[in-house]
């Protein structure tokens, strides 16, 4: 039978910072939404102190961070120039 | 006479295999799998678990003879591709076979991550993928009284549903706080949860899956901390990461999401080297950042370009708005990327326009309901995203909005669109744009 399961490939610091911003900044999203809409989300899962602690100071910098400057660090670290389609 | 080869026989691979031949028959094509079949649709695989769909064989699109002897390809199925040697310009195969090449497409796909779960290893475990292995697994269902869902994405709930229709009792586990968490939001999920709740399906959300247990290497239960779930059979939809193996061997360029940075002709940094569908990173227009891992309907679209780019062509792909849509239980739940969910992560304001609407004449008996919750941008009114849950006419509708969502279509165009009205399919009020007027009014302070 083929395979179709392996082990997690070889991540860049860029992937895995890519990865671990997005965790941060939907987790909390998630929580703004569960207060937002009460009783249609099950209780946030309990990560810990320390991951609340991290989560807050990182989100609260980035929604600080003003848009424009937020937009152009997003397009240099994660979209190459080739990537820049159009969707026209 | 140049040669092509094209390695994963997926749908962009049958897909850019067919294309450059057919824009050009005087190439040869290769195409390589490493799967014993082609062209076929894994996505039908929970269908035919939950006997909606009567059989394997109607997965497929076409006989193998049609891509052979029709179209022309040389197929070579069953076939692992070891390495890429680019000096050479060879393709070297399981058993020491070399095939040389002109052009190169990659449309080497996906792979399941293999969680680190105790008793991952365990029988009665499965990734679902492959035909054949799911053929084996309809037989073993028959024995099979309960079994677990671990995470409750697409093709999570998809096998939640058929599985509760065959009447399986099935427990759905997921850390995530509710269902379809990447694509949708909690308040539009809920009809959604009910339905598969009222198929006799159990949540366990923001849970943990701690371990699988066995019994002479068999499963018997799946462990969480609210307790310890008997089971026979477990269905991972577990993380999803593009298979980069050989791109990475070549030096291909890979990006931030893990998946082969192409531009928009389908061309990767290597010379003479393309790629398309699932390994590949696809920017998505609102939220303007590179995503991979997209629905067939794309890998199809990009194997074209791809296919046509190699043979000589020049066509380009477009930045993407992510239409989707599934059955959910007895519900239709959709959208069109961006959810508020992710534009709160990505700090994008928004306004939001709601609608309690219905899908045809209320006093009609095939009527149903039509949830929708659009975002829209403050400033430029564009929208941004939509959702929808409820009846029929959740497929057309996103196709749709990704289309005006392409075209920049403001809340206030949508507010007065045209729509059809028929008792039987269609009601007086679309509730687009009924969605649309709340959106207008929300921006007005109203």
């Amino acid at each position: 039978m083929p395979v179709v399961t392996r082990k997690a490939p070889p991540a860049s610091p860029l992937q895995r910072f890519r990865a671990w911003s997005e965790k941060m900044l939907i987790e909390a999203a998630q929580l703004d939404l569960a207060r937002k809409y009460p009783g249609t989300t099950a209780a946030p899962i309990r990560r810990g102190a320390l991951h609340a602690v991290v989560r807050t100071v990182f989100v609260t910098g980035y929604r600080l961070t003003p848009a424009p400057l937020r937009r152009w660090v997003l397009r240099r670290l994660l979209i190459r120039r080739e990537q820049r389609w159009s969707s026209a | 006479m140049a040669r092509i080869v094209v390695i994963g026989a997926g749908a962009a691979g049958i897909s850019a295999a067919s294309t450059a031949k057919q824009y050009d028959r005087s190439l040869e094509v290769t195409l390589i799998g490493d799967l014993a079949h082609t062209a076929y649709s894994p996505c039908g695989i929970p269908y035919v678990f939950g006997r909606e769909v009567a059989s394997f064989d109607d997965l497929f699109l076409q006989k193998s003879e049609f891509y052979t002897e029709e179209i022309g390809l040389d197929l070579r199925l069953s076939t692992f591709v070891e390495r890429i040697d680019m000096a050479s310009r060879t393709v070297e195969m399981g058993g020491g076979e070399r095939l040389p090449f002109d052009r190169l497409i990659l449309c080497t796909g996906w792979q399941y991550v293999l969680p680190e779960i105790p008793g991952i290893e365990l029988e009665g475990i499965h990734f679902v993928k492959d035909i054949d292995r799911a053929r084996e697994i309809d037989r073993a269902l028959d024995g099979v009284d309960s079994v677990v869902v671990w995470k409750a994405r697409p093709v999570g709930l998809e096998l939640a549903t058929g599985l509760a229709h065959r009447g399986k009792q099935v427990t759905v586990i997921d850390e995530e706080p509710w269902l379809l968490a990447e694509f949708a939001d909690p308040d539009v999920m809920q009809m959604g949860q009910e339905s598969l709740e009222k198929l006799g399906v159990r949540f366990l959300l923001s849970t943990r899956l701690r371990e699988l247990k066995g019994r002479d290497g068999r499963l018997v239960s799946a462990i969480t901390a609210p307790g310890e779930i008997a089971c026979q059979m477990a269905f991972m939809a577990a993380d999803q990461k593009p298979d980069t193996r050989l791109a990475r061997q070549i030096g291909v360029r890979l990006g931030s999401a893990g998946g082969i940075v192409v531009d928009d002709a389908m061309r990767t940094n290597v010379a003479d080297v393309f790629a398309a569908g699932a390994v590949v990173e696809t920017p998505q227009a609102i939220a303007e950042v590179p995503v991979r891992l997209m629905p067939g309907t794309y890998a199809y679209t990009q194997g074209r370009v791809a296919g046509a780019n190699a043979a000589g062509d020049e066509r380009h792909y477009r930045a993407v708005h992510v239409p989707w849509a599934m059955e959910v239980g007895t519900t239709q739940v959709g959208g069109v990327l961006i959810t508020e969910t992710l534009a709160r992560a990505l700090g994008r304001p928004y306004i939001i326009g709601e609608a309690k609407g219905i899908s045809c004449a209320r006093y009609h008996p095939k009527v149903e309901p039509m949830r929708v919750k659009m975002l829209a941008d403050p400033a430029t009114r564009e929208v941004i995203g939509i959702q929808f849950a409820g009846g029929d006419g959740v497929k057309e509708r996103a196709d749709f909005m990704a289309f005006a969502m392409r075209k920049h279509a403001t809340i206030d165009e949508l507010a007065t669109m045209e729509n059809v009205y028929s008792p039987p399919i269609g009601a007086l009020n679309e509730p687009i744009a009924v969605a649309a007027r709340n959106a207008v009014a929300a921006a007005a302070g109203k």
